[in-house]
């Protein structure tokens, strides 16, 4: 995982020309990018749900579910997470580097 | 009254111990500022103000737009601020300020109660009992105890004080209170309650003692939350969980391995370029798809909302189809009534505990299934309403599980078995026995769900395309638009208009790659040698190495050089030279192979230089040969004379011992003898030879070289002079004496004879003879030295040059998806108290009644009779319209700024009059109706502006027929304006779109605001002008009239204006309104009823009822303000043009209730009468078309019933709500002559019965009648049936009318058409001109 969205992100620093920045900042954005594009994918795969579903998930959040429970349920949800994460990510890309 | 005495009664169940109460509506507070933003925001968008407009809008703050996030933000953000600074949640929902306080009240004793139904705990409400020695308990019971003791006396600084408890305890010792937001309580309340219980004797502390004090958080509202708060609040709660993301690994690695190569694919291509171009739209699309599936589910909970709140709307468009996915929902009203019934019976079987089982089990479930899923399955009547519904609804489930609870075993034991429930069972237990109507209610949920789905899946999918379509066409067109505007970026579209070619190194555009694209190629150049050559200084040793002009050379530190090629390539690097310059042998074969021609230019370059070398005497004579003269001596003037005079040898040294001071040489031949030189027969006289320039001094260095002498001139006195410097002088030299010695072999002084042949032939006549000692002499001579210079010619070969010509680039751009989004249409919110006062009949508010006093000026409401000002009121009005509608209020004063001056009556306005032109329909009328107002009495036309408002549907537009008559009604104006330009008319052209006028029920309603507006508007802008001159304002009669006016009372507007003056304090002046005076003769029964139906109406109105049906009624301006004209957009249709505004006055004026469309038009039986708000003008009498109603009553229906909504002959109804031309459909086609039929008459009793029904009292009826049937007692019968009056003729009463109609009083013929002809519009009789009442339209 880490080289394929490593180079995601990478290729996002290139096409917005920061290849120039300090090491140090240009890890600060990398990770700042990585933790945006992260809340976004999940904030996509709970907006993919209903409504009842989303009740449900919070539930389990309440009640302590593990990483592990949660990702079964919403694969059992009939959320295509494939493509709701491909696409947050072209979206992502789009509206970050303005293309 | 069940609601406000179920208050009552909560609070009195509490009063001991009294419970000070406090509810934290936060929360409620936001959900009603969400609303208010989207309705606003919605409102604002389905504005119809032009497509383009709306277009444009949609654009710029859609709910796809640019700014449609701000927008929605800060109309959220200003309804929080309004619900906060009234501390109201329900500020915005435009009820009745005491229904909001109901509202208040409900939710404070649903938090007072003890009934656990009341706090739904499950929706996020919260309930907590403080501590009476709290800091908070202790600080407000001492505002009580100050206020109760007298000490506080005003209710302002009770809330004041409270207030600021709040905001300083509020939040740290207020148990659930938040900081700030919005609180409601029972402060106020409970403090008057314990004052007048101290006043009676009770003791102050007791009460304060055993108060409780309860804080809460409500969730008073109805219960659906926008899909997005749910997202929010589970992203927030994840965050929080710190369980880290919920993707796995792999999907996200693999996502984004799959984006990067999108992101990386074919840079600069073709493909790239359709990949840079089609991705955003794919992106797009994808957005506009994400968007979209948000927004619809924002849409459902939104619609959701609205309805739950009692919203009213259309079943079409998106509300139509998104209504097909809302949740079935039941009135919590209807509940409530349902179970009250039940409780109320004096004994309540067990059939009806069974019923009772089930309304309580449905609703538990839905109560359930609403607090916990945030849904509505239950529906308020209004969105102020919701709370005190709520609480009836609470209360009633409270008290009927009591009664449950308490007759389990009374239940059918067939149920009770199938249940299973058990006699100990309580009310609980035995309803959660029931699982039928949770799976039901889930069950129809899950079909909604599904139904959504589908809807959502096809909206999303429209959505996608759309956007992935615009985003692509917008990238396309943004590029072969920047194509014409770039010189290096080549577009198709550019390259189809302009012949241009492609820009050198330029770029394409994707539609331009695709059709002329360039493939990468190679081109080959020659680079010709130049022929010309410069020669350069090569390697330091001299070499010359000459070059083609158009090739360089470098020398390189170590000697070498490179030949640098024309195109900057190198030909020949580091070329070495020999020594002496040269190339070698190797060099030249190596450039020639290269191709070069080398060719050896080296030259040899002789120099001279001059040194000292001791030249023999031979040597010096040749090297000074220029001095020198070839002689020969052809005889010696010896010594044979005959005296030996020795005379040739008498040359002798001059100057000094032989010098002259310059160093030269000096000699004389002054001491030889004129006579002394003879030889033979030859003899010469020196002097002579001297002074003729033919003697000379010659000196020969050497014997041997006598033949070659230093010729040197001799002076005529004999001065021989050596310049020091001549060779000659290099033959002498000094002695040690000084004196100068000859060296050489003679000096001769010699006479020239001639020269032949170069050789000059002389002759001698003195000699010197030297040493002849000289053998080398010093000299400086000048020798020549060759040198030889390498240099080289070289010339490189033609360069053949390769250009690899790369691919044309083409340059994709993504352009971003322009999708507007249509909102939902707007929502009617019907107005709390609707259905309370339906249901609930002795509420003692009405709510129509308190939603209609909230429209009207606060004089009015104040004092309903109050005498009003006409500034004041206009400009109260004018603040409404500004505040609720600027764009609104912006077009209509644009619409007056545009009225030219001389259509203006500038002075003493006493009336203005308005008419609606459907431009349409009524080119033929409008001149005619115009022609009659100008014919009124000059100085009534002069006090009276005319304001016509000449409108048509937008579509008719695009009707060839309908755009000619809407030409020609406007040509029809603007001739009646040349005929009669005394009468000032403005014109106010007004389009409608159909859509938006059909949606409510018609135009005429809009097109009546217009024109109220715009006279309203126009009169402020007048009296403001006054008021400048320092003039009082004036106060005109804002007229009616329709444009078919066929007759009109020749005094009319004079009446008026004196009935204005006469009687100031009325509202409304009415005339007399006939109708169609010409059909009698073919039609005299439908003549007779509209004759009893005029003259009922003047009954009435001379009675003082009060209604403005028919258009000739005036109001005065300052009444029209005050009531805010025709008040808000709600019915347009048939009535809300001219019997809306009786209605409104009477509310204002007498109070009396006025229900809406949902009234009958004619309402007699609404105690709506009073004479002094209006009067009865006679002598304002007005003929109208009757074309409508004379085909509506030969159907064979009453002819008033054009107007009841439905769409029968000649209906209102028909075309945009009553704008179809009277003529259409052949309404005005098919009348054939009456004749009394059986039938006829049937359609006669009838429409009188109708009439008669109608009517205010018996005795008008009588008096009605007795115009018709006076002279016939017996002709007729009435009955009352069931309040209806039924009026049937006799058979006498049918032969009387056929006389009646036939004949005159006196017998003779005189046909009933013809008689109200005459009497209305006059007759000539024996040449008599005898004149009626009215005057009668130019044909």
């Amino acid at each position: 995982m880490s080289t394929a969205i490593d180079n995601f992100i990478n290729e996002l620093l290139t096409a917005k020309k920061l290849n120039s920045l300090d090491d140090g900042v240009r890890e600060q954005v990398r990770l700042d990018l990585l933790g945006r594009l992260s809340d976004q994918i999940d904030r996509a795969v709970i907006d993919a749900m209903s409504d009842s579903q989303i009740d449900i998930f919070t539930e389990m959040i309440d009640r302590g579910a593990s990483r592990q429970e949660l990702q079964a349920y919403i694969a059992q949800s009939g959320v295509d997470v494939e493509r709701v994460t491909l696409e947050t990510m072209l979206r992502f890309r789009a509206l970050y580097i303005g293309e | 009254m069940a609601s406000e005495s179920s208050l009552v009664h909560s609070s009195q169940e509490h009063r001991d111990p009294m419970i000070l109460t406090f509810v934290d509506q936060t929360h409620d507070a936001h959900a009603a500022a969400r609303d208010a933003a989207e309705t606003r925001r919605r409102e604002e968008l389905n504005r119809d103000d032009g497509r383009i407009k709306r277009f444009l809008r949609n654009i710029w703050m859609g709910e796809n737009g640019i700014a449609g996030r701000y927008y929605f933000e800060k109309y959220k953000q200003e309804a929080l601020e309004r619900i906060q600074q009234e501390g109201d949640i329900n500020a915005l929902s435009g009820d009745a300020s005491r229904i909001r306080e109901l509202a208040q009240s409900a939710t404070i004793s649903r938090f007072q109660s003890e009934y656990e139904e009341m706090i739904h705990e499950a929706a996020g409400e919260r309930r907590e009992e403080l501590s009476g020695d709290s800091a908070f308990g202790e600080a407000m019971k001492g505002l009580i105890r100050r206020y109760a003791s007298g000490s506080i006396t005003s209710p302002e600084v009770l809330r004041e004080e409270k207030n600021r408890i709040l905001s300083t305890l509020g939040a740290k010792d207020g148990g659930l209170l938040s900081e700030g937001g919005v609180k409601i309580d029972n402060l106020a309340q409970i403090a008057e309650t314990v004052r007048g219980a101290v006043e009676h004797g009770e003791s102050l502390e007791d009460l304060l003692n055993g108060m409780k004090i309860y804080t809460g958080e409500s969730r008073a509202g109805v219960r659906t939350e926008a899909h997005l708060n749910k997202v929010d609040r589970a992203v927030e709660k994840l965050q929080e969980s710190k369980v880290g993301s919920l993707v796995s690994p792999e999907s996200i690695s693999m996502a984004a391995a799959i984006a990067t190569g999108v992101a990386r694919a074919g840079k600069g291509t073709l493909l790239r370029a359709i990949g840079v171009t089609a991705i955003p739209g794919v992106v797009g699309g994808v957005l506009a798809g994400i968007r979209e599936n948000k927004r619809v589910k924002e849409e459902r909970a939104i619609h959701a909302r609205e309805v739950a709140q009692g919203g009213l709307f259309s079943r079409e468009g998106r509300r139509g189809a998104i209504e097909e996915t809302r949740y079935d929902t039941v009135a919590a009203v209807h509940i409530t009534e349902s179970l009250t019934a039940i409780m109320s019976k004096e004994e309540v079987a067990s059939d009806d505990l069974q019923q009772l089982y089930q309304i309580l089990a449905d609703t538990e479930a839905r109560v359930r299934l609403s607090d916990e899923r945030r849904i509505d399955l239950i529906s308020f009547s209004g969105m102020a309403n919701v709370a005190v519904e709520r609480f009836d609804l609470d209360l009633a489930r409270a008290r009927a599980k009591v009664l449950l609870g308490g007759r389990i075993g009374d239940l059918p034991e067939a149920m009770r078995n199938d249940l299973g429930i058990q006699d100990g069972d309580t009310a609980e237990q035995a309803i959660a026995r029931s699982t039928d109507a949770l799976l039901k209610i889930e069950d129809g949920m899950t079909a909604k769900d599904r139904a959504f789905a589908k809807l959502k899946q096809r909206r999303v999918a429209v959505a996608t395309a759309t956007g992935f379509a615009s985003s692509f066409l917008v990238g396309v067109a943004a590029q072969e638009a920047a194509a014409f505007a770039s010189t290096n970026y080549d577009g198709l579209v550019e390259h189809l208009v302009s012949s241009k070619s492609p820009s050198e190194g330029g770029s394409q555009t994707m539609l331009e790659g695709v059709f002329h694209g360039q493939d990468a190629s190679v081109q080959v150049n020659t680079i010709e040698t130049s022929d010309t050559y410069i020669s350069h200084d090569a390697g330091g040793y001299g070499g010359i190495i000459d070059l083609p002009s158009n090739y360089s050379l470098e020398n390189n530190p170590d000697g070498t050089f490179t030949i640098i090629s024309p195109d900057g390539s190198i030909f020949a690097r580091d070329i070495a030279l020999e020594a002496d310059g040269s190339l070698s042998v190797a060099t030249i074969d190596s450039l020639r192979s290269d191709g070069a021609i080398v060719v050896d230019a080296t030259t040899t370059i002789t120099d001279t230089e001059s040194v000292v070398r001791n030249l023999t005497v031979d040597e010096y004579v040749s090297h000074h040969s220029d001095f020198t003269t070839t002689v020969q001596r052809d005889f010696w003037y010896d010594n044979d004379t005959a005296a030996f005079d020795q005379n040739e040898l008498r040359v002798h040294w001059a100057g000094d011992q032989g010098r002259g001071s310059d160093g030269s040489i000096m000699l004389s031949t002054a001491a030889m003898t004129a006579d002394g030189s003879y030889h033979g027969s030859e003899s010469t006289v020196w002097a002579d030879r001297a002074s003729a320039g033919s003697l000379k001094f010659a000196v020969s260095a050497s014997i041997d070289s006598q033949n070659q002498v230093f010729m040197i001139d001799v002076a005529p006195d004999g001065g021989i002079i050596i310049p020091p410097d001549h060779p000659a002088a290099g033959l002498f030299s000094t002695d040690d004496t000084g004196q100068v010695v000859f060296n050489g072999a003679y000096g001769e002084v010699v006479e020239i004879r001639e020269t032949i042949d170069g050789v000059v032939h002389m002759s001698p006549l003195a000699t010197m003879e030297g040493d002849n000692s000289v053998m080398t002499i010093p000299t400086q001579v000048t020798t020549a030295i060759e040198t030889t210079v390498p240099k080289f010619s070289i010339t490189p070969p033609d360069i053949q040059q390769t250009i690899e010509v790369p691919a044309r680039e083409v340059e994709g751009f993504g352009g971003p998806a322009i999708i507007t989004r249509r909102p939902l249409e707007n929502i009617a919110r019907r107005r709390s108290g609707y259905y309370s006062q339906y249901r609930y009949g002795e509420y003692a508010l009405n709510g129509e009644y308190a939603d209609q006093i909230e429209t009207f000026s606060p004089t009015l409401r104040e004092n309903p009779r109050a005498q009003l000002d006409i500034e004041k009121e206009l400009d109260w009005y004018d603040r409404q319209l500004t505040d609720t509608d600027p764009h609104y209020a912006d077009e209509i004063k644009k619409i007056i700024d545009g009225i030219p001056e001389e259509r203006r009556v500038s002075n003493d306005l006493k009336m203005i009059v308005t008419i609606p032109v459907a431009a349409a329909s009524e080119a033929d009328n409008i001149y005619n109706t115009l022609q009659l107002l100008s014919r009124q009495d000059p100085e009534s036309v002069a006090k009276t502006q005319v304001l016509l408002n000449m409108n048509w549907l937008d579509d008719a537009e695009s009707d060839p027929k309908k755009a000619a008559a809407i030409q020609k009604t406007l040509r029809e104006i603007e001739r009646a304006q040349a005929d009669s330009p005394e009468l000032r008319v403005a014109i106010m052209k007004r389009i409608y779109n159909r859509d938006t006028v059909e949606k409510t029920g018609g135009i005429i309603g809009y097109v009546a605001r217009d024109l109220y507006t715009a006279a309203l508007s126009s009169l402020r802008e007048y009296n403001e002008a006054r008021r400048r001159e320092g003039e009082r304002p004036a106060d005109p009669i804002i007229q009616r009239y329709d444009a078919d006016i066929r007759g009109m009372s020749r005094h009319a507007w004079r009446k008026i204006q004196e009935k204005a003056r006469q009687y100031p304090q009325a509202d409304i002046l009415k005339g007399v309104t006939r109708l169609g005076t010409d059909s009698y003769r073919d039609s005299p029964g439908f003549g007779m009823v509209t004759e009893i139906s005029t003259t009922l109406a003047a009954l009435a109105t001379r009675g003082g009822r009060v209604h403005t049906g028919g258009a000739n009624f005036g109001i005065k301006a300052s009444t029209l303000a005050a009531v805010g004209g025709l008040g808000p957009v709600v019915h347009t249709g048939v009535g809300s043009d001219d019997v809306e505004l009786g209605r409104r006055v009477a509310a204002a004026r007498l109070g009396v209730v006025v229900s809406g469309r949902d009234d009958y038009l004619y309402d007699y039986h609404t105690p709506s009468s009073s004479t002094d708000v209006i009067k009865l003008v006679n002598g304002s009498t007005i003929e109208t078309d009757d074309t409508r109603f004379l085909r509506r009553y030969k159907s064979g229906d009453w002819w008033q019933s054009v107007w009841s909504g439905d769409n029968g002959v000649g209906s209102f109804n028909q075309g945009a709500g009553g704008y179809s031309p009277r003529d259409q459909d052949g309404v005005a086609t098919g009348l054939t002559s009456e004749r009394l039929t059986d039938e006829t008459v049937k359609t006669l009793e009838r429409n009188i019965s109708e009439e008669l029904s109608y009517a205010s009292s018996d005795r008008d009826r009588a008096r009605v009648l007795s115009l018709i049937f006076r002279d016939a007692p017996g002709a007729y019968t009435l009955e009352n049936r069931n309040g209806q009056c039924v009026f049937t003729l006799t058979r006498n009463g049918r032969k009387y009318l056929k006389r009646y109609i036939k004949r005159d009083k006196r017998g003779r013929r005189y046909h009933i058409g013809d008689r109200r002809r005459h009497q209305l519009y006059g007759y000539t009789a024996n040449g008599r001109r005898r004149s009626g009442a009215l005057m009668a339209a130019r044909k």
